[in-house]
């Protein structure tokens, strides 16, 4: 699990490299190599997003043929994976971190000892197949990106459970918009089924899940741009030079860069293991002179935290610990919801370990929030924890890709300096990090600023408030990178625990979800966690020496207790820890080794460490020691959950007695989960960036009150499963109400309902492809509507969302718009306004353009096919007529399209050989009928008749004015038997503006070839510069009821009805006075006439029909 | 065998009754060349039929003309095609009168004369000869393109009228077809249109190159 969400971040990151080492990774994974094509495919999580929503249209119709078999495939391979990894695992020392690995691995299809780096852009590349595959799962993208969101801010479990349950696809649609994460966890969800137990089984998978969520929806904004931005910083440090990042980020760490050394020298082995990238890393971290580098932040802040170094390597240890255990605890709890698996005590968990100590702390922190904890942090900054933080963030980030980004450049001394100086300075430094990260590929610098732009977005949108400003949301990400420094201190600790944050993610994000701040104030509580950490970490750097020293043996136990801080420090980061965790489970499996190796080096990464911790220490250390005291606890049950439900029971039991350890050895764990956490860190930056671009979606909506939204994901899940009655009896995803009460159109292509989906509560509109009467199968002009529509993604063309069969029938899935303008215009009360209906043109036509730019003939163009939304959006419908047309070349094409009142004189005619200017004909009288709310050309539905009708408004074509006339095929058939003057004038020249007039004119040339294109009219002075400019009719949204052609013509009929009863009611009383009189004289004739009473009747209803 | 009376009777009902359809132009062929004997006959009901009937009739008519002479000419029974090319001009100039009353038929004309060329059963010199004729005629005979004025003249619109009446004196009727009889024409022109563009995914042995040619339209297509 935690690998995949890694994975994601590590893909995004990595993707630019793992391009380049997919040849190499290609081996490991065939997988992964079609996740990369995958994701390449969707570049920017945007792109992403308008991808899945192609995807999602084309899943529609291929859901079934790609998307089961894919996920599937990824399961067993991610299964089979987890396998490897975690036999790899379990040779890596450190339990945790195997079992982060683990996840990874299963994620990751490639085995550990395929190298990390591999791991890592397997990683990145399996969550896009992952979320690709969701996507296409996922039928609606919004839906899902809403449903991330949820996910996110619920407790992953919980959610998962329930989503899994329910929604798999619509989780993993959710979880695209998480991006990798997304995908990663709906990938593991759905493969453990009872993902709870993986979590109890791997700390790091569930805290790494857990976290991530809480913290992506409390402070997914920040956490993601901090996280996004430390990944790009990191990917760019990675691709660039890793060690010129690192090494200038140890510079930067000076005083943690003992502790950096320590943990480089322990990373390294495991990097190398990992990923030759570590490797490097670890070397030049352990070669940079600072080990304040990321490994020296991590460890200070670790240190800060523990008041005492052993004391706060076995808080740390047991607070990771714990907290891995509580995350894991947590998200199972959420998936105990869900699933019975023992993790449901670990909610309790996270609420105890967070909130008793740091989380209290923390969000106390929060409560006080962006000004205090900004005030805080710049004090802290000054001091040196707060640098330390920052570069601990760094550094953790750095590790992986951070480490040699950030530390590249700006770490040394900068990065303290600029940490402390504030949180823009770090974001500066990463950017200036970013500048000599040169070295790393440009892709992923430019990947990476959309990213930071987000989130600094995310920042100003809610977050920023809080924070004070976009840059101390940039700081924010700092923060958390150095939170994910911390936690790196803490760091493997935090790394594990995000892994569980992640899986327990779900869950803090309930916990924290109270904690509405947990993003924001998860970044505060983090800039307070780092400033505590960098006092404690700086003991802790210490204690973490020695404790890696001693780590080196029991580095698992140290992972969970650098899991249990992490939790704290997770709180504020989850989001990004979570989808770093996943990164960093699958380094920290690697980490282990390097630990050993590396823990000389880490201790003096400590010594830098301690330097700036020093200062932390007095703000932080009761803090982090309440917070250890409590969080192992906690932690404690979550592991045992954890490691119970995990495969490895031996392990759990160990992992158990290590949590115990791990408090002690927690300072040896932190070192080695700096390393872990740098992966962490890595992998969530990663996650983050992917999440990042999903969130960026997601914030928009999310930047509303984070709490509240919390409150309302928890509400949801609870909502989930007791479906009201009406949904639940309903056969079909989509409930519409039975009968044709759910009717909204009709017409030889079949029905139209207007139904609703009974998870999302989403509005759709299901087209029924009429199959009956079909001989040769599923009729062909279906198919050729649904490549057409696949084909298709303008904001003016209705959206095709799926396609879906059921109970024998094929329905088209559609996104449900309230009004058609027929329907609008028809309307008894409600009058459009010019600068509406100047809107609506425009949108008109802006549609026609995209599609006549794509090479698409809509040929059935009229009122009732244009659908208006209750914002005033409009959408062109009803392809059932469309094609393909050929822009060169002699066209061909049957000239019975298009409805007879819009159908423009050359095809009737009898032309075979026309082109766009049909459609433009058409959209000239629905314009006339905008203005007037009459159509312009109403014939009697014969050619004759409606040529007739243009005849008389427009007058009869000359050769001069249309030199083509007398070739077109029934020009003799249909010649006009006598000359018409054009009335056009006349008619029309008072009922519209000037420029409406000419354009209307010009749209109306008998000519096809003089007509005027889509892109003429929109440029057109009408449209341009004629008062008024356009307004959107958000009006609408007050009109009560839908309106479509539909109800429209029940409303005329009925009311024709009425009138016709009424009028029969008058002749029935006439004739009764007839027959009155007439019995007076003689029954006889009196009964003969009361007969022809009915006929008449009868002929006056089918007249006024 | 037949009674040539009925044989003749049959004949010509299946005349009357042609219509868009490929089905029924064969099948009233078939039924020719199964009395191949009585070719004569036929031909002069062909004739018969072809200066009796509407319009639209004949139209559908001169289509057959074009299966009957295909399918003769597999048959090995070239009388049919003899027959044909010697009276090729009257059948013309039923089809398309010159009064103007059969513009509307002088596109299928054309379209038959062109493939009876292909079909090596006109020679080129005869289908030019004709073709000169027709142009007259093309426009709507003469002053017949009246209703379509190169200029908004009302004197032209006045000629237009007077030719109009004119050529209703002369023609079965010549400024408009009966509205039921245009609707069908147009449903059987339609129908035509609609086989013809069936022949479209016929691939010949140059189909290697039109697959590439699709193909490269596919993606300019796709990618616009």
């Amino acid at each position: 699990m935690a690998a995949s969400r890694r994975s994601p971040l590590m893909r995004d990151q990595w993707r630019a490299e793992d391009d380049y080492r997919d040849t190499h990774r290609r081996r490991d994974r065939d997988r992964n190599r079609g996740s990369s094509d995958r994701r390449q495919t969707s570049p920017a999580a945007p792109q992403r997003q308008k991808d899945t929503d192609v995807e999602l249209k084309i899943k529609g119709k291929a859901t079934v043929d790609s998307a089961p078999g894919s996920p599937s495939r990824n399961k067993k391979a991610e299964e089979e994976r987890g396998s490897r990894k975690d036999t790899t695992k379990k040779e890596s020392r450190s339990p945790p971190r195997r079992r982060p690995r683990d996840e990874d691995q299963i994620k990751r299809p490639r085995d550990p000892s395929e190298v990390r780096r591999s791991d890592r852009p397997r990683r990145r590349e399996e969550p896009d197949l992952i979320t690709k595959r969701r996507r296409t799962r996922s039928r609606s993208p919004a839906r899902e990106i809403f449903d991330f969101r949820e996910d996110r801010r619920r407790p992953r479990s919980p959610i998962y459970s329930g989503r899994i349950d329910t929604f798999r696809p619509s989780s993993r649609r959710l979880s695209p918009l998480r991006s990798s994460r997304g995908d990663h966890y709906s990938s593991s969800y759905p493969e453990s089924g009872s993902l709870a137990g993986r979590f109890g089984d791997s700390y790091v998978p569930g805290a790494r899940r857990r976290p991530s969520p809480p913290a992506y929806s409390d402070s997914k904004h920040t956490s993601y741009r901090r996280r996004s931005r430390s990944t790009d910083r990191y990917l760019k440090s990675r691709k660039a030079s890793p060690v010129h990042q690192r090494r200038t980020s140890s510079s930067d760490r000076p005083p943690r860069r003992e502790k950096d050394t320590a943990a480089a020298k322990d990373r390294p082995s495991p990097r190398t293991e990992h990923s030759p990238s570590r490797r490097e890393e670890a070397t030049r971290r352990r070669r940079t002179p600072s080990p304040l580098s990321r490994g020296d932040a991590r460890r200070p802040t670790r240190k800060q935290r523990s008041p005492t170094p052993e004391r706060r390597e076995g808080a740390r240890s047991g607070r990771t610990k714990m907290q891995s255990s509580t995350r894991p605890i947590q998200s199972i709890l959420d998936d105990g919801q869900r699933c019975p698996s023992p993790p449901r005590p670990i909610p309790s968990f996270d609420s105890v370990p967070q909130n008793p100590a740091a989380i209290s702390e923390a969000f106390p922190l929060h409560g006080m929030k962006a000004s205090e904890v900004h005030g805080t942090h710049g004090n802290h900054r000054p001091n040196r924890p707060p640098h330390l933080n920052t570069q601990h963030s760094y550094s953790t980030s750095p590790q992986w890709t951070p480490n040699s980004s950030h530390h590249g450049s700006p770490h040394s001394g900068s990065p303290f300096n600029q940490p402390r100086g504030g949180w823009g300075g770090q974001q500066q430094q990463y950017q200036s990090q970013q500048g000599l990260n040169a070295y790393s590929p440009p892709y992923r610098q430019g990947s990476y600023p959309p990213q930071q732009s987000p989130q600094a977005q995310y920042y100003p949108n809610g977050q920023q408030s809080p924070y004070g400003g976009p840059q101390q949301m940039q700081p924010g990400f700092q923060n958390q990178p150095f939170r994910g420094g911390h936690s790196g201190y803490r760091g493997g600790h935090y790394g594990q625990p995000p892994d569980r944050r992640f899986s327990g993610s779900g869950p803090p994000p309930q916990s924290y979800g109270p904690t509405p701040t947990r993003g924001r104030g998860g970044h505060f509580q983090n800039l307070q966690w780092t400033a505590n950490s960098a006092s404690r970490g700086r003991s802790d750097n210490n204690q973490r020496n020695s404790a890696q020293h001693m780590q080196n043996s029991p580095p698992p136990q140290i992972a969970p207790s650098q899991t249990n801080d992490v939790d704290d420090v997770d709180n504020p980061f989850r989001p990004s820890k979570d989808l770093q965790v996943e990164d960093e489970i699958a380094k920290e499996a690697s980490m282990p080794p390097p630990r050993q190796n590396s823990d000389s080096s880490s201790k003096v990464s400590f010594a830098f460490k301690a330097k700036p911790a020093a200062p932390m220490l007095a703000k932080s250390p009761p803090d982090l020691t309440q917070r250890m005291k409590e969080p192992p606890k906690k932690e404690n049950l979550l592991e045992n959950m954890n490691i119970k439900a995990p495969s490895r029971p031996a392990e759990n039991h160990a992992g158990h007695d290590r949590r115990d350890d791990r408090r002690e050895r927690d300072y040896r764990d932190d070192h080695r989960d700096n390393r872990d956490y740098r992966d962490h860190r890595r992998g969530d930056y990663r996650d983050d960036r992917r999440p990042g671009r999903d969130q960026k979606r997601d914030r928009v909506r999310e930047r509303s009150p984070e709490i509240i939204k919390e409150r309302k994901i928890m509400t949801r899940i609870k909502a989930r499963p007791t479906l009201t009655t009406e949904f639940n009896q309903s056969t079909s995803v989509y409930y519409r109400k039975p009968g044709n009460e759910s009717v909204v159109g009709s017409g030889t292509y079949g029905k139209v309902f207007k139904a609703i989906h009974v998870y999302t509560k989403n509005l759709a509109a299901l087209k029924k492809i009429r199959m009956d009467g079909e001989k040769d199968g599923f009729p062909v002009t279906a198919v050729r509507e649904i490549k057409l529509l696949q084909s298709l993604k303008h904001e003016n063309v209705v959206a095709l969302q799926e396609v879906m069969v059921e109970h024998n029938d094929c329905f088209m899935v559609f996104e449900y718009l309230s009004h058609d303008l027929t329907g609008l215009l028809n309307h008894p009360t409600f009058k459009l306004e010019h600068a509406h209906k100047k809107h609506l043109g425009r949108q008109l036509f802006e549609g026609l353009n995209y599609l006549h730019r794509r090479g698409v003939l809509h040929r059935d163009i009229k009122a009732a096919n244009i659908l208006v939304s209750n914002t005033g959006q409009l959408k062109l419908a009803d392809f059932g007529l469309a094609r393909f047309f050929a822009k060169r070349g002699k066209p061909d094409y049957t000239n019975r399209v298009i409805t007879i009142w819009y159908r423009s004189p050359e095809l009737l005619l009898g032309e075979t050989q026309y082109g766009p200017a049909v459609d433009i004909w058409s959209a000239a009288c629905v314009i006339v009928e905008i203005f007037t709310r009459h159509a312009i050309f109403p014939g009697d539905g014969g050619e004759i008749n409606q040529l007739d009708k243009i005849y008389n408004v427009l007058g009869t074509p000359t050769r001069g004015e249309w030199p083509g006339l007398v070739d077109m095929a029934w020009f003799e058939l249909l010649r006009p038997t006598e000359r018409k003057p054009n009335t056009f004038v006349e008619k029309y020249q008072e009922r519209l503006t000037p420029d409406a007039f000419e354009l209307l004119q010009a749209m109306f040339m008998y000519d096809p070839s003089k007509r005027p294109t889509a892109g003429d009219v929109l440029e057109h002075p009408y449209f341009m510069t004629e008062e008024p400019s356009p307004r959107q009719a958000i009006e609408l949204k007050d009109l009560e009821g839908d309106w479509h052609e539909f109800e429209s013509k029940a409303l005329r009929k009925e009311n024709e009805r009425k009138n016709q009863e009424a009028r029969r009611a008058v002749r029935l009383e006439e004739h009764e006075r007839e027959k009155a009189k007439r019995r007076a004289s003689g029954s006889t004739t009196a009964e003969r006439e009361s007969k022809r009473p009915r006929p008449n009747s009868s002929h006056g209803e089918v007249g006024s029909k | 065998m037949a009674d040539p009376f009925e044989v003749r009777m049959r004949f010509t009902s299946q005349l009357q009754h042609l219509n868009a359809s490929v089905n029924s132009s064969q099948k009233a062929a078939h039924y020719a060349l199964k009395y191949r004997d009585m070719d004569e006959d036929l031909h002069s009901c062909i004739l018969e039929q072809l200066e009796r009937n509407s319009m639209n009739n004949r139209a559908n008519i001169m289509y057959f003309i074009e299966h009957l002479c295909d399918m003769a000419q597999r048959e090995n029974h070239i009388e049919f095609v003899r027959m044909m090319q010697r009276d090729i001009l009257r059948v013309v100039d039923a089809v398309a009168p010159s009064d103007g009353s059969g513009a509307a038929n002088v596109k299928v004309v054309r379209r038959v004369l062109a493939g009876l060329q292909q079909k090596s059963i006109l020679l080129p010199d005869t289908v030019l000869e004709i073709e000169a004729g027709l142009a007259e005629r093309d426009t709507g005979a003469g002053a017949g393109n009246a209703l379509s004025p190169i200029s908004p003249n009302p004197k032209a619109t006045l000629q237009h009228s007077e030719s109009t009446s004119s050529s209703k004196i002369n023609g079965v009727g010549f400024t408009r077809l009966d509205k039921r009889q245009i609707e069908q024409r147009i449903d059987e022109d339609r129908e035509r249109h609609k086989r013809l563009r069936e022949s479209i995914w016929a691939v010949g042995i140059e189909g290697e190159g039109e697959f590439e040619r699709l193909w490269g339209g596919r993606w300019r297509l796709w990618g616009g």
